[in-house]
């Protein structure tokens, strides 16, 4: 396999042909006209993604497959995209990202949580892909939580940090099971029902406070409750 | 005796009656509605201080005020019990342990910010911070409160010096600009963790226990 940067010159050579060797060059399969070769090199200027492909070079008469690389064109990373979340207050928090645009490429994901001088372990999930969890040893710390989310691949690497203190990233799921229903013999009622988000573990210790607004369809201001 | 007092204090001071004997007023709030009304005075408490930590912070001037500041925590005596704890030990508190714990905080907080107080610049700055130490002598007295109204003793102690014995003064301008920054942290964490402390302790007093008060007293 060769990685190759969008808008690189690309050379490619047959193997250990002499550059006065008599080749063909095929790109998946479809002969390359000879005006893209240098001698028995291979020269493609200014690649796009849709160069991509197998490309194999066979000598001249007997047609022997002399060589053969995978291209890939993509980019190198750009800063990635990082967010910290704690929805399960106190068991712990999340952390997800993504790249803000594709590389094409494959990429790996490399993260790293520090809180004061310990390192952290951040378990990967299967799913989602980008996303790992971390639970919490101590509560109420005043130390922040440092992490920072590392993304490499054969083009090139980029990373972002993100540090925080604990009570700042606690945000909970939305409520389940939200139901409104009409009262009967009230036309002008409303009963609304609704449950805490089951991935909030401790309801108890850690009351959640609702706040609801509704309006009539036909106008546009929100009431408040 | 001395809890009485305090209680027979904090019921006319919250209830804005003249002192009533305290045996009303048991009646009258219970340990139910003090909790209530100190886990209220946290948030206030928790409110005041963003807006005290900002200008405080801005006086001290960067790097404190900046929102990404992450120093080390320097290896200087322990000034103030911290409020980080192991999650288990937490939930597994006693309410007097759970109570004390507050109650000691924040009597030492409070010393220390007095101290401050005798020290910053600006008359802007004063005027919040005595406000500030004013409410946090309310929420003391108020934790003294509900602890003497289910019957646990006072935690005494260290309440004078604010400095431990062996401990030095800050030695520069830096270091001690530091010290106010972490005096400012702890009282942030502790003040988000006490509002979780009160709702455990709201869940936990049971009305029975103002009524088995209100037996022994023949109501």
């Amino acid at each position: 396999i060769q990685y190759e940067r969008v808008g690189a010159d690309v050379t490619m050579k047959c193997g250990s042909m002499d550059w006065d060797a008599a080749v063909t060059w095929t790109a998946n399969g479809t002969d390359i006209d000879e005006s893209h070769l240098n001698g028995s090199y291979l020269i493609l200027k200014n690649v796009d993604l849709s160069q991509s492909g197998q490309y194999s070079c066979y000598e001249g008469s007997s047609w022997h497959l002399k060589y053969q690389t995978s291209l890939k064109v993509g980019t190198p990373p750009k800063e990635p995209v990082l967010m910290c979340r704690s929805n399960n207050y106190p068991k712990g928090f999340y952390c997800s990202w993504h790249l803000p645009t594709p590389t094409y490429i494959p990429n790996s994901f490399n993260i790293s949580v520090i809180h004061g001088t310990k390192d952290m372990v951040c378990e990967k999930d299967a799913i989602p892909k980008n996303r790992c969890h971390i639970r919490y040893l101590q509560l109420f710390s005043t130390v922040k939580y440092k992490v920072t989310l590392t993304v490499t691949n054969p083009l090139g690497k980029n990373f972002t940090t993100l540090t925080f203190d604990e009570f700042a990233i606690v945000k909970p799921d939305p409520p389940e099971s939200v139901v409104a229903k009409p009262v009967p013999n009230n036309p002008r009622r409303l009963e609304v029902s609704w449950q805490n988000p089951s991935s909030w573990p401790d309801p108890e210790s850690f009351p959640l406070k609702f706040f609801l607004r509704y309006r009539p369809l036909i106008l546009d201001q929100w009431q408040h409750v | 005796g001395d809890s009485w007092g305090i209680f027979t204090f904090l019921c006319a001071a919250l209830c804005n009656l003249p002192a009533l004997p305290a045996l009303n007023c048991s009646e009258e709030l219970g340990a139910g509605q003090s909790i209530q009304q100190t886990y209220d005075l946290t948030r206030y408490l928790e409110h005041q201080l963003r807006t005290l930590a900002g200008t405080y912070l801005n006086y001290l001037g960067p790097p404190f005020n900046e929102p990404d500041f992450n120093p080390p925590r320097l290896a200087r005596a322990e000034r103030v019990p911290s409020a980080t704890v192991d999650l288990d030990l937490w939930r597994g508190l006693t309410d007097n342990a759970r109570l004390a714990a507050n109650y000691r905080a924040y009597s030492r907080l409070l010393c220390y910010l007095r101290v401050l107080d005798g020290q910053v610049g600006t008359a802007e700055l004063r005027h919040r911070l005595g406000h500030f130490c004013a409410s946090l002598q309310g929420l003391v007295l108020s934790i003294g409160g509900v602890m003497s109204s289910l019957g646990y003793p006072l935690p005494t102690g260290p309440a004078g010096p604010p400095t431990p014995p062996g401990a030095p003064a800050a030695p520069n301008d830096f270091l001690k600009k530091m010290d106010d920054f972490w005096l400012l942290k702890e009282l942030q964490t502790w003040l988000w963790r006490s509002a979780k402390d009160f709702n455990r302790l709201k869940k936990k007093v049971p009305p029975a226990v103002v009524t088995l008060r209100l037996e022994a007293r023949g109501f």
